[in-house]
């Protein structure tokens, strides 16, 4: 039999006979040189300890398990009372789990779990005394905030169930564990508010978890395609989030979140277009400044995707949309430039985007190098070479920096922009315009679970609205609780 | 599987018609680089029309001027096309002259299908309508236009304004006349130059067609002349019907303060009326009387007064301005 | 059966009226504008049977409408016809306002693929597009405004002599009000609250058409006789900054208009054409195929269908919904005997 591929043990019962207990799973695992097995003789009963070298803590393992363990003194040694001693009489771990199969033995085990199997019994216990490396908390990279905490979800899945439950203190915060992965066995997590999540958007959650057939699950970004209703939506129907305040205010709104271990990104269900555009410092300023950002934003999402392509429509098919002075400028300037404003633009936003994707992958010492080549000396270089005219390259960079405000939206803005630029130069307004509606009947299409991404704008909800022109007190937020379940489809209603 | 392969299909046949769709792109889609900017145009030929256009250059003091023949405006501007190497493009005119022509045709051609904007300053020309943009500065010639008009001696005119006059009964307008080295006010018919406006008639047809900002009213009083700084002042024309006998009163508010502070706006009050109403006077006078146009809106008053009376009256227009009263009502506001 | 909101219908209602005004060759005058003001009285009237047969029960199309099939077949027609009637309307309009296509099929060609995706996605999808576009109407309104309001001379409201009667201005904009017709089809895939839409609808419509009329008489006065598209002109002359034209703004409107416009024409006749052929696939398709196919007939011969237009509104708008309403009424007489 070939053990490598051997699948059968998922629910093979433990063997009772010690030896042929270690045998059995040294033969599971092949040998793996991370398995560690300590034999001992516990009250005249052989044990063995198993664990997977460096997923528990030593100082850990030995003070609560070890050393209880060996001074255990029974009247009657027998495998069973051992048992029944370590099980009644004696805590050990406050995470205790009784194995009775290998396929949980090995979950167990890989999850950093002590093993203790007892010889004569076909069960065994598994002790929670991870102490495996894992990162510290830390300020999320990507969502950056001035007043708001400075904590972000990391890697481990019980962490983040941590930060949740310390912010939402209330019973009816439910934090259902799952496996999912055939081979990972990735924990993931589902969380949401008993009082607040409707039914159905739970329960079709669930079964599209269920659905999930992979063998590894890696990161967050494995589980999104699952539960988002719509492949073909250009825009996002699951927001993704590293802030466990963002989070627990998603909750309170009656959404559900889903936390996988292995990624410090949490899935939330189901995202609002709207959603994008706030940030939890806006419920930290003055509702008139939170208001005033929050336009600016909106107005930058625009200005990203279609400036660059209104700059080329109106040189090209509309001069008389431009003044003269700005008209005569941007003629002297394109003069030189020897290639076709359409290309000169596609090749610009071609060029950020290299520029964007090196800075990302270089490692961290030579990435800052990247901006100073390409920002200083290239841009500077193609623009006193006559290769692209300064106008255009002030435009594309106000786009580009436009864009950095909504950075949730910043793989759809990519597009958009070059699609809206080729389609301006070639067609002008007409074609904007044609383009635009194409993405607003898309982006109307997309609804997760029957809620659609467009309200509460349409749908039109006037009460959801407040949140979406201005930034609300909060004196009338706490006099109006407001669920998701306003935003339902109109086919739900 | 078949599911599969039916997206396939689609996504080989979307890809497939790309091209096609692409390729009904606009080729003719001109780059700015290789387009040239007509700031000023002047028509001129009674039968076929020839033009000179003046390019936009960087700088005020540059302008590049072409001309033009054909049996039509646009043949010309196409002819004026082939003397230089770019595109010409009319969109941004600022400034049309126009010469011994009818007109009322070729704004109306300029403006259809939204060629040129509705507010481009309009000029007329007794002589040679290309000889003024050929010689003079466009550039310079708006901006004195914009000055004179601004201290009240022409009224800048639009392509609009010129066209709403003209579709009167009376088919009149008033217009910018430049000469040899002046700019005066004229007043343009169907068949042509009508009459030339002296200064003081001119600012009097300032004063009930237009809004003044920002003028330096000279004031005579027994000894000395004041001198009132205008801030704003609007114009509105009402004509009321009384039997056969109509009475047009324009009343004109103004708002302003003097300049010399030794005198206050309560003192110069009457005199200033006085003098804004004899410039009125003088603009009527030349105009209906002397010249038997309406240039002021006094057709359209008397149309909101009684739309019966005039329509009964329409075909005798002439002969009814000339027997109408006018009076006129200042308020001076401080 | 999908489902819209009545505020999503009063969306739907109102862009589409509102292409048909902007596409309007007719010049605005005094006249005009109480023309519309009796037709949209007269509307208020002709929709009640509508609303009634909506409200206490649904209407089922191939039971309720006339002379079943056939009579189905009349409103695919109507439909279809209107798709090509709004094809022809963007050609006129093309040729004004100088669309950087310059080869009219392939600008319909490109319409076309936009509104067939648009139609796939179905109805409910359109309606939501339909609320955030009229937010741009709100906006291109706005604008208007705010360019209009210093430049409109109160001197220029008064009687146009070179205008029609009121009653023909009436009747002009009652055979223009197609979206009568889809009233009858939207309705059955409103939620609730079908009286609110429509009188909302129509009261919005009447107040859009006269505040525009009103800007466009008081800008332009005399020019008003020489204007080809009035509504387009008039955003020639409220330009809101002195030294650039903003009237091509107007055209990322009219796109967007267009396209919601034929896109509603293409979903009501794919509708009923599965009522009529239940098993038949290709609905959208043959439909938008059809209006092309027609649209281009009409232009090539310059046919004038403003009768036939007329007489189809009047036919399913007015007389089908009541022969439908006095059918139910006797059937329900009959029940209760």
């Amino acid at each position: 039999m070939d053990f490598m591929h051997n699948t059968v043990y998922e629910d093979e019962p433990i063997i009772a006979n010690l030896q042929e207990n270690i045998l059995r799973i040294k033969k599971i695992c092949d040998y793996s040189s991370d398995l560690l097995v300590n034999e001992i003789n516990v009250s005249g009963v052989n044990v063995a300890l198993l664990c997977c070298e460096g997923m528990v803590s030593s100082s850990i393992l030995t003070e609560l398990i070890l050393l209880p363990l060996t001074s255990i003194n029974l009247n009657e040694s027998s495998p069973q009372n051992l048992y029944d001693h370590i099980n009644t009489k004696m805590l050990l771990s406050t995470d205790r789990i009784s194995l009775f199969t290998y396929g949980n033995l090995f979950r167990t085990l890989n999850s950093g779990f002590a093993i203790l199997l007892i010889d004569g019994l076909d069960k065994a216990f598994a002790f929670g005394v991870q102490g495996y490396d894992k990162r510290g908390i830390s300020e999320p990279t990507g969502e950056g905030n001035i007043m708001g905490a400075h904590e972000g979800f990391v890697e481990v899945v019980r962490t983040n169930m941590s930060l949740i439950r310390r912010r939402i203190k209330s019973p009816t915060l439910k934090l259902e564990l799952m496996m999912t992965g055939s081979k990972s066995k990735t924990d993931i997590c589902l969380c949401y508010m008993r009082d607040r999540v409707p039914e159905k958007l739970l329960n079709d959650i669930k079964k599209s978890l269920n659905k999930i057939d992979l063998e590894v699950i890696l990161s967050s970004g494995y589980v999104k395609p699952f539960v988002e209703n719509k492949s073909n939506g250009f825009f996002d129907a699951v927001g993704t989030t590293e802030r466990p305040d963002v989070l627990c205010s998603k909750l309170m709104e009656g959404r559900v979140a889903i936390l996988v271990d292995g990624t410090p990104f949490a899935l939330v269900i189901p995202k609002l277009f709207n959603e994008s555009f706030q940030t939890l410092d806006d419920y930290d300023f003055k509702p008139y400044y939170a208001t005033f950002i929050r336009w600016i934003k909106y107005i930058a999402f625009f200005i990203s995707v279609l400036l660059p392509a209104l700059y080329i429509a109106s040189s090209i098919h509309h001069p008389e949309l431009l003044n003269s002075t700005l008209l005569l400028i941007l003629a002297e300037a394109e003069s030189n430039a020897p290639f076709s404003i359409i290309a000169e633009a596609i090749g610009m936003l071609i060029a950020y985007e290299i520029i964007r994707e090196a800075g990302i992958r270089l490692p961290k010492a030579v990435g800052g190098a990247v901006s100073i080549v390409a920002g200083l000396i290239i841009g500077d270089a193609a623009v006193k070479s006559g290769f692209v005219s300064t106008p255009l390259l002030t435009v594309i960079a106000i786009s580009v920096i436009s864009g950095f405000l909504t950075p949730d939206l910043h793989q759809q803005t990519t597009i958009l922009r070059i699609l809206f630029v080729l389609f301006g130069g070639l067609w002008g307004l007409f074609g904007i315009s044609l383009l635009a509606a194409v993405f607003l009947f898309n982006i109307c299409s997309t609804e997760d679970y029957g809620f659609p991404v467009t309200a509460p704008i349409s749908p039109f909800t006037p009460k959801a609205m407040r949140d979406i022109v201005t930034r609300i007190n909060f004196r009338k937020m706490q006099s109006d609780t407001f669920t998701i379940e306003s935003l339902k489809s109109e086919k739900q209603n | 599987m078949l599911k599969y392969k039916m997206h396939k299909v689609k996504a080989i046949c979307l890809t497939l018609s790309l091209p096609l769709i692409l390729s009904g792109c606009n080729h003719s889609a001109i780059e700015v680089r290789d387009r040239a900017f007509v700031q000023a145009i002047g028509i001129d030929g009674e039968k076929n029309p020839s033009v000179v256009v003046s390019i936009f250059g960087n700088d005020s003091d540059e302008y590049t001027v072409y001309s033009g023949e054909g049996k039509t405006i646009f043949e010309a501007i196409a002819d004026a096309e082939t003397k230089q190497d770019k595109n010409l493009f009319i969109g941004h005119i600022e400034l049309i002259a126009l010469g011994k022509r009818n007109l009322l045709d070729d704004l109306e051609i300029l403006l259809s299908n939204s060629r040129i904007s509705p507010s481009c300053t309009v000029v007329y020309s007794d002589v040679n309508a290309g000889e003024i943009i050929a010689d003079k500065n466009s550039w310079n010639l708006l901006e004195t236009i914009k000055i004179k008009s601004k201290n009240g001696y022409i009224s800048e005119k639009s392509v609009a304004n010129v066209l709403d006059d003209l579709l009167g009964s009376d088919k009149a307008a008033a217009i910018p006349i430049v000469e040899i080295d002046q700019i005066n006010m004229a007043i343009v018919g169907e068949n042509g130059l009508k009459g030339i406006l002296t200064e003081t008639e001119a600012q009097g047809l300032a004063w009930l067609s237009e809004t003044i900002k920002n003028l330096t009213l000279p004031i005579e009083l027994e000894n000395e002349t004041v001198n009132l700084r205008v801030e704003s002042a609007k114009s509105r024309v009402t004509s009321t019907i009384d039997g056969n006998k109509v009475t047009t009163t324009f009343h004109i508010t103004l708002s302003g303060d003097v300049l010399e502070k030794n005198y206050t706006l309560e003192q110069i009050s009457e005199p200033a009326q006085q003098t804004i109403i004899s410039l009125c006077q003088a603009a009527v006078q030349r105009t209906v009387h002397s010249l038997n146009v309406d240039v002021l809106n006094i057709e359209k008053s008397i149309k909101v007064a009684d739309y019966n009376y005039y329509m009964e009256h329409k075909d005798n227009w002439n002969h009814m301005l000339k027997n109408i009263n006018f009076k006129y009502e200042v308020d001076l506001l401080k | 059966m999908k489902k819209i909101g009545y505020g999503q219908l009063f969306a739907v209602l109102l862009l589409i009226k509102i292409f048909g005004f902007v596409c309007s060759k007719s010049i605005y005058s005094i006249e005009q504008m109480a023309g519309v003001f009796i037709s949209t009285v007269a509307q208020a009237i002709v929709v009640i049977p509508m609303l009634i047969l909506c409200n206490s029960n649904r209407v089922n199309l191939k039971k309720d409408v006339p002379l079943g099939k056939v009579g189905l077949a009349f409103y695919v027609f109507f439909f279809v016809l209107w798709g090509a009637i709004s094809f022809v309307k963007l050609w006129d309009v093309t040729g004004s306002i100088s669309l950087p296509v310059k080869n009219k099929v392939f600008a319909a060609f490109l319409i076309a693929i936009v509104c067939l995706y648009a139609s796939r996605l179905g109805l409910k999808v359109l309606a939501r597009s339909a609320v955030i576009v009229l937010g741009l109407l709100a906006l291109a309104l706005a604008v208007m405004f705010i360019g209009a309001y210093s430049k409109i001379e109160i001197l220029n409201l008064v009687k146009n002599e070179n205008s029609e009667s009121i009653w023909i201005y009436a009747l002009n904009d009652f055979c223009e009000s197609g979206e009568l017709v889809a009233l009858l089809v939207l309705l059955n895939f409103t939620q609730s609250n079908h009286k609110k839409g429509v009188f909302s609808y129509l009261t919005a419509k009447l107040v859009i058409i006269e505040f525009v009329s009103f800007i466009g008489i008081g800008v332009t006065g005399h020019l008003m006789q020489l204007i080809e598209f009035p509504f387009f002109e008039i955003g020639a002359y409220t330009q809101p900054f002195s030294t650039q034209r903003a009237d091509s703004i107007y055209t990322i409107l009219f796109a967007f208009l267009c396209v919601i416009n034929i896109t509603v024409q293409i979903i009501l006749a794919s509708v009923l054409i599965e009522e009529i052929f239940p098993k038949y696939r290709f609905n959208e398709i043959t439909s938008i195929i059809l209006m092309l196919i027609i649209s281009v007939a009409i232009n090539s011969t310059g046919m004038d269908l403003s009768l036939i237009w007329g007489g189809l509104i009047v036919l399913l708008s007015v007389i089908a919904p009541l022969i439908m309403y006095i059918r139910r009424k006797i059937n329900a007489q009959v029940q209760n005997a």
